[in-house]
């Protein structure tokens, strides 16, 4: 096979070029391209259909707005002072021989 | 995978003309016909470089499948006249492919399906026998030296076409054919030799 052998296997591998393929294989590429161009476009949308997939956009959005608001409420309207579940007098005691190793004798 | 870099044309300042940015333009735009038809015209030639860089049919569906995928997500950022579209597909497929063979072991002379010999020794590898023997004698070049040989001699592609897929000069690439055509005439004689 040297360039003067380059006809012979231009006729012995040009066949193989073109031979059909597999109509499961077309449908299975073309599945590709309706899957890629349902894909969101925006970073956005991507988001959302990554946090919630298969709805429309309006549905995340509406979701994360009211979890602000409800947040931002209860941040508001809470009352102020007092930490919750408790009176406040609770703290913790640690006797006056706590000793603290943090492993300096490693 | 290195991104796709077009040589040369840049750098010359040419226009590319491409048969396919028509269809790449279109597809960008979503249009499932424009995708249909350069599915029709460029999966037979790609299915048949990655079955014969990779010698397995299943395995070069999937590149397939995987070029287009990949061809699907570019087409809205193609830009027309620095490259042929389908030189960066073919591109594609052969990154592909070396990925795949690097995960391979190395091949051995006898996993390699030879054709079956007639009875007579004299008409032992002739005709499509050939054929099936180059295919096979093929898979034992080195992957570089196999993929020119394909685009060259499968693809009927031109060297500068060729030689900028494969990322070398038109030098190397006829070198990579030279030495890819003694490497399969001495792959053959072997092949000949074991079969005889």
């Amino acid at each position: 096979m040297t360039a003067d052998d380059a006809p012979e296997l231009d006729r012995v591998l040009q066949p193989g070029r073109d031979s059909r393929p597999r109509a499961e294989l077309r449908a299975r590429v073309l599945a590709g391209f309706d899957r890629h161009r349902r894909r969101p476009r925006t970073l956005w949308r991507r988001l959302c259909a990554e946090a919630w997939p298969e709805v429309p956009v309006w549905k995340p959005a509406i979701a994360f707005a009211l979890s602000l608001v409800i947040g931002m409420a209860a941040g508001t309207l809470a009352p102020n002072g007092e930490p919750f579940g408790g009176s406040g007098d609770e703290f913790v005691a640690f006797g006056d021989d706590a000793m603290f190793d943090f492993g300096e004798d490693l | 995978m290195r991104p796709w870099r077009s040589t040369g044309n840049r750098r010359h300042g040419k226009m590319i003309a491409d048969a396919d940015a028509e269809l790449v333009a279109r597809i960008a735009r979503g249009d499932r016909e424009a995708a249909a038809a350069l599915v029709d015209r460029h999966l037979a030639h790609l299915l048949a470089l990655a079955r014969r860089m990779l010698g397995d049919a299943t395995e070069a569906e999937d590149v397939t499948q995987e070029v287009f995928l990949r061809a699907w997500r570019q087409a809205p950022r193609w830009r027309p006249g620095v490259a042929k579209f389908e030189t960066w597909m073919h591109r594609v497929t052969l990154n592909l492919c070396y990925d795949r063979l690097r995960r391979r072991p190395m091949p051995v002379l006898d996993a390699i399906d030879l054709p079956d010999a007639g009875p007579d020794p004299e008409t032992r590898l002739n005709g499509v026998q050939i054929g099936a023997a180059i295919e096979a004698a093929l898979l034992l070049l080195p992957e570089r030296q196999r993929a020119a040989i394909l685009l060259c001699h499968q693809d009927g592609l031109g060297n500068i076409e060729a030689a900028e897929i494969l990322g070398v000069t038109v030098e190397a690439l006829e070198s990579l054919l030279s030495r890819g055509r003694r490497a399969l005439r001495a792959h053959l004689a072997h092949l000949k030799e074991d079969h005889a």
